[in-house]
């Protein structure tokens, strides 16, 4: 008999005392998946032979759902179908599926010491909700990619209300990255033309071609989730600063956050390294009148990264300056270290992911370029405009560097309304 | 005394255009990034009340990606419009008399619609400096010959 000849595509064995908080919601959940299923509820009607009907349901089912618990190896009944089930994966492979409800090893050894070596779903350590997906995709991988897919689009939809946003962004960002490989590329192939590579060549050639593996694997993916008809946000969603958010955000309430006594912590991490550079901090002292209500853990680290960085790239005997400006619209705070100039247009790729600067290339071999790139993610989370600026100072190869963080008036206070 | 020119640029994601800043810069402009619309606005005051800073032109990045926060344009929007951002931006603020000596590109992918390019023909109507656009795809003639031309 092959598969298409089946009548449901699975049959469940349980004892009634599971029924009420286990195997009923798993039948129905499996049948709102689309599969058919063989549950006595659904199937047994009054009048019907229960044994003629159960010898129907394995004959006739691709598939056998043992739900294995103590009142299960206690019943003759159960212990007949089970019976009928091992039989049958004799004769065809992978029929039996067992689930172990609320049962240990040695309680299915003790039943039947073959079970314990098949692969099982087990609801000891996991929720009884993660039950009906494991089975869906043992039983009909094809539905269970399908519906997969389906939540996904469903999750992109809720986010995107409209499609066309969706449309638009993938439209957005694959013009995009395309439009900066053709650049990259090209650029690469002039200047592969000279033989004579000189270092500064050589170093140019190397970060180009770092841009065009990164942008290839973004636009792959892209493409991907195009054809898949899925979309993963993958620029939002998944990023660390998203997670951190929601895991921050469903923790804790927003809370009042003096900057000053966050800059200090952290300088007072960094005193070592400051020690050793020789850096002077100078904070301006109204700073002390900012207040940000938010969620402290994330304004922490965007400070961090940036006071860090600060930190790392600036030149012995130096000042790192932490200073404030107050607009209409925004507190802004701005912190600034002299050290080497970036390379031309270094400065614009500074918050991309992944994006190591020549400095980063040769004072750091750990850094991975997602620093600043997990800060701006962050920071559009509350509407923290982020931004970096440079500016040329009379020493060559020298300029200040400057971190810009704009907070929006509505999270911001300013203690005493000191103006 | 002269003043430095400042080229005012609305966009989230300035790794875009890094190509686009360097032309900028040749033809003599300081390009000043603001990713957000209230950066924006305070960098516009800013710059239009300094007496070191001439602001010779301001690009527009439309399809601003994830901006939520529309509080400076003083109405009821919501996140999705984030989106548009640079466009509300336009219509909102920059039309407003005090700006319109001041060149505009909206530079964006977004396809400009029919009904968005009347608007632009009925403001530019009223400006002196006139509101441009033009399609964020790779470094055009276009956008060199309109940063030389508010640059001269």
């Amino acid at each position: 008999m092959d598969d298409h000849s089946k009548e449901w595509d699975l049959f469940i064995s349980h004892a009634s005392e599971d029924k009420d908080n286990f195997v009923r919601l798993l039948a129905e959940a499996l049948r709102d998946y689309g599969l058919s299923v063989w549950y006595d509820e659904f199937t047994l009607t009054p009048g019907d032979s229960l044994s003629r009907s159960i010898d129907r349901g394995l004959a006739n089912s691709k598939y056998g759902l043992a739900i294995i618990s103590e009142s299960f190896i206690e019943k003759p009944w159960t212990e007949y179908e089970l019976r009928g089930l091992v039989a049958r994966e004799i004769e065809e492979d992978k029929v039996l599926i067992p689930v172990w409800y609320e049962i240990t090893k040695d309680k299915v050894l003790h039943f039947s010491p073959p079970l314990v070596d098949k692969v099982a779903i087990i609801t000891n350590n996991s929720e009884l909700s993660d039950v009906p997906p494991q089975v869906l995709k043992a039983v009909r991988p094809d539905l269970y990619e399908k519906l997969v897919r389906e939540e996904l689009i469903h999750i992109s939809r809720n986010r995107f209300p409209e499609n066309r946003r969706r449309d638009l962004f993938l439209a957005h960002e694959l013009k995009q990255l395309s439009s900066v490989l053709m650049d990259r590329s090209n650029g690469l192939q002039y200047m592969l033309k000279d033989a004579q590579l000189g270092a500064e060549i050589d170093r140019r050639a190397n970060i180009m071609l770092s841009d065009i593996f990164s942008y290839s694997e973004n636009i792959r993916g892209l493409a991907d989730l195009t054809v898949n008809g899925g979309f993963l946000d993958p620029f939002s969603t998944n990023t660390p600063p998203e997670l951190l958010f929601a895991k921050n955000a469903a923790q804790k309430e927003r809370e009042d956050i003096k900057l000053e006594s966050i800059i200090n912590h952290i300088f007072r991490s960094q005193y070592k390294k400051l020690r050793e550079k020789n850096i002077t901090i100078e904070s301006a002292k109204d700073i002390q009148a900012i207040v940000i209500n938010t969620h402290k853990s994330n304004i922490a680290a965007i400070l961090r990264a940036i006071l860090d960085n600060a930190v790392q790239y600036a030149n012995n005997n130096t000042l790192i300056r932490v200073a404030h400006k107050i607009s209409q619209y925004s507190v802004t705070i701005a912190i600034s270290n002299i050290g080497q100039f970036l390379s031309d247009g270094e400065e614009y790729r500074i918050f991309q992911k992944g994006f190591r600067g020549y400095n980063t290339m040769h004072t750091s071999h750990t850094a991975q370029g997602m620093g600043l790139f997990i800060v701006r993610g962050i920071c559009e989370v509350y509407g923290i405009g982020v931004s970096y600026s440079a500016e040329e100072l009379p020493q060559e190869g020298i300029c200040r560097h400057i971190f810009s963080l704009s907070f929006p008036k509505n999270i911001t206070k300013i203690k005493n309304e000191q103006r | 005394m002269s003043k430095d020119n400042i080229l005012l640029w609305l966009e989230d994601r300035p790794e875009t255009i890094a190509t686009e800043a360097v032309y900028a810069k040749n033809a003599g402009l300081i390009i000043k990034i603001a990713p957000t619309l209230i950066q924006f606005m305070d960098m516009l005051e800013e710059y239009t009340s300094s007496n070191t800073y001439q602001i010779k032109g301001m690009v527009i990045d439309i399809f601003v990606y994830r901006a939520r926060d529309l509080s400076v344009l003083n109405g009821e929007y919501t996140s999705n419009q984030g989106y548009d951002a640079g466009w509300l931006l336009l219509q909102h603020k920059l039309s407003e008399s005090i700006y319109n000596r001041i060149p505009i590109l909206l530079y964006s992918v977004k396809e400009l619609e029919h009904e968005r390019r009347d608007v632009i023909d009925r403001l530019n109507q009223d400006r002196p400096s006139k509101i441009t656009y033009l399609e964020k795809m790779s470094i055009s003639e276009k956008f060199i010959d309109w940063c030389k031309t508010i640059s001269d």
